[in-house]
């Protein structure tokens, strides 16, 4: 076990197979306190499977990972105090309300009222907290679930995608509740998504993947001057453009 | 393990069950319902079938045989069977409406009045697919005729008696010398037998029964509560949680068996009410005598059971992808469930060779019925060591089933996202 000085999640040459396919071919990566760092790449480039890493959900063909000195995947309960994950498509339980939901995971993490009454004004659903989830919209779910997540103010948040499928209105409201969360809390954030241009807003540094591999790693300005793009999409296509024409 | 979180969960898996009003209604309510309700028409169609019957009298001239003939009519037809009379047989043999035929042959007279003859009634039954309400029918005519008999007998014997000058004398004596007494029913240990003693064999197969109507919503639960939660994208959440893999899968096993034993007992109500509403209708009763210690173990085998079915086809739920490939896995158990449910509404486990019992009871299903069967026979012994073999075995396959399982597995199931 290790513990590196502000570092609070490392990655050091992962690999992971599932069968023949190759979903993540050597990534590496360091995560500051208090960072939001954003994974960037197309759909099928490896995101989730490294968030999953990181959750100790996977565990990786080859190669080290530790949260705060720890083996997410080995050392799964010691972990837990430490990570807060929300996969991309999750989901609420229909049958219970928004409050119930609050409870229950509060309740599983062994909190109390306290942490509920957080979560309740994290996820900014008021006296909607008492319907049932399936009267949700979209929106509203996404919003109970970050507010799941991060209401135990974890000190890594891996967030999957977190504004996919979300109109405009909501992806703002998620993306203020992330930077609020950072700025309260000091914690670190890994944010995976496809929009670059959420990312470019959000986000202290960046990783943009592509078929299992980091192609860049730096702060939105850095890469765009360094690529000497107008924006992180254009930085994206270059980088990219870059790789494929060392490595096919 | 946390008993706390698991008591969470549990709990919230639960308050989702009581929430589902169409689950609530399918488990609790519509068995006694339904089969309430299919009890009544059973017995509506039963009481709508008329069995026919023609009486021939091929010895026409004589008066004796008209007086039987007639009174064959007359109590057949106080019965509520459909009668008619006449002389032609032929063309009664190729009448298919007509379900039972007594013939009183040529000759009858002769035979029934002479002292070294007997004088026989012929019955023929026509093949047919409600066989039961024709044997009946059968019994009834039987029944009538030996009464005639006895009628017949008496004259014949003060005849003969007054004839030979004996005063002292019995026309059952003479007729049916030796008896077999009305069965006495003893218990187990030979005590007189109490109403109870004589129906609870019946109601100990009822019980076994009942389990069969189990094993395939139990996987169900399971399926549910693993593939329903992949797919319904809320497990992930709860995986990454301290709760973990370990409790997840206990919780919903548990939950599964708690449901299943929740439907298990509207199940035995609803099969009770149904048994009930057809013996009521040919006159008998079984109400009154269900027993609380054998409901009890009733109970506490259909939660084991399910319990055993849903920890035996958790590992392989749990790597299925779909829905479909696991209910297919548990269909093929519950098939193995419903075989030997149905094997013990028929056999006596109980009292199978050892030798054969030993190789039986390599099947966890053999032991709920054998638990049952015991208890019929009073043998506590063997009541609670099946009891105690599939709580063991269960609480086994479910450890066998976390520890051969991984979060990514069951996660994963062989689909991912990169």
């Amino acid at each position: 076990m290790f513990l590196l000085k502000g570092i609070t999640v490392s990655a050091e040459n992962i690999y992971k197979e599932y069968g023949s396919v190759k979903a993540l071919r050597g990534v590496s990566l360091r995560v500051y306190e208090g960072e939001i760092y954003g994974l960037v790449g197309p759909n099928g480039s490896g995101k989730t499977t490294l968030l999953r890493i990181i959750a100790g959900l996977v565990k990786p063909n080859r190669g080290v990972v530790r949260v705060y000195g720890y083996d997410p995947y080995e050392d799964f309960e010691e972990t837990r105090r430490y990570i807060g994950y929300l996969p991309e498509d999750a989901n609420t339980y229909d049958l219970l309300t928004g409050y119930e939901h609050l409870e229950l995971y509060a309740k599983i993490y062994g909190l109390g009222e306290d942490v509920v009454k957080y979560g309740e004004e994290l996820s900014q659903l008021g006296s909607r907290l008492r319907d049932l989830a399936s009267t949700y919209s979209r929106g509203m779910k996404r919003r109970l679930l970050l507010a799941i997540v991060l209401m135990r103010k974890p000190r890594v948040a891996l967030l999957d995608e977190p504004t996919s499928g979300l109109d405009v209105h909501a992806s703002v409201n998620v993306r203020d509740t992330i930077k609020r969360y950072v700025l309260e809390t000091g914690a670190t954030i890994i944010v995976s998504s496809h929009n670059m241009l959420e990312i470019e807003y959000l986000c202290t540094r960046v990783g943009l993947i592509y078929r299992g591999v980091i192609v860049d790693e730096g702060s939105p300005r850095e890469l765009i001057e360094k690529y000497n793009a107008s924006n992180l999409e254009e930085v994206f296509v270059k980088a990219v453009g870059e790789l494929s024409r060392e490595h096919y | 393990m946390n008993t706390t979180r698991l008591s969470v969960f549990l709990w919230k898996e639960l308050k989702e069950f009581t929430r589902d009003r169409k689950a609530l209604l399918v488990t609790l309510l519509l068995p006694p319902l339904a089969l309430s309700a299919i009890g009544l028409v059973t017995v509506l169609l039963l009481t709508q079938r008329q069995v026919f019957i023609s009486i021939v009298n091929v010895d026409e001239e004589s008066e004796i045989a008209l007086n039987v003939t007639s009174r064959l009519y007359n109590e057949l037809s106080k019965a509520g069977y459909n009668v008619s009379e006449t002389h032609d047989l032929k063309s009664v043999l190729r009448d298919p409406s007509i379900d039972l035929i007594v013939v009183i042959p040529r000759g009858f007279t002769n035979n029934v009045t002479s002292l070294d003859r007997v004088a026989f009634i012929e019955v023929i039954k026509r093949a047919g697919i409600s066989s039961e309400q024709v044997d009946v029918a059968e019994n009834t005519v039987r029944s009538i005729i030996s009464t005639i008999s006895t009628e017949i007998s008496e004259l014949k014997i003060s005849t003969l008696a007054e004839k030979a000058g004996i005063s002292t004398y019995s026309v059952e004596a003479v007729r049916n010398p030796v008896q077999v007494k009305v069965p006495v029913y003893i218990g187990v240990h030979g005590e007189p037998a109490k109403i109870e003693d004589i129906w609870r064999p019946f109601i100990a197969k009822l019980l076994i029964l009942s389990f069969s109507f189990v094993v395939t919503p139990a996987s169900s639960y399971v399926i549910d509560g693993i593939i329903g939660e992949r797919e319904r994208k809320t497990m992930e959440m709860l995986l990454a949680s301290p709760l973990g893999l370990t409790e997840f899968l206990i919780v919903k096993v548990l939950a599964a068996s708690i449901v299943g034993l929740i439907a298990a007992i509207s199940d035995l109500m609803g099969l009770y009410v149904y048994v009930a509403v057809l013996m009521a209708a040919v006159g008998g009763f079984i109400l009154g005598v269900l027993e609380p210690g054998l409901i009890l173990l009733h109970a506490v085998i259909s939660f084991l059971t399910i319990l055993t079915t849903t920890s035996i086809s958790l590992p392989f739920i749990s790597r299925t992808r779909g829905i479909k490939s696991a209910s297919s896995v548990a269909s093929l158990i519950s098939t193995l469930g419903l075989a030997f449910f149905v094997a013990g509404w028929i056999i006596d486990f109980y009292k199978l060779p050892s030798t054969l019992l030993k190789i039986l009871l390599v099947v966890p299903y053999t032991h709920s019925i054998l638990a049952i069967q015991a208890y019929v026979y009073r043998d506590q012994l063997v009541v609670a060591g099946c009891t105690l073999v599939l709580l063991v075995l269960s609480t086994i396959l479910v450890f066998i089933s976390t520890r051969t399982l991984d979060r990514e597995k069951v996660l994963l199931a062989h689909t991912y996202y990169t």
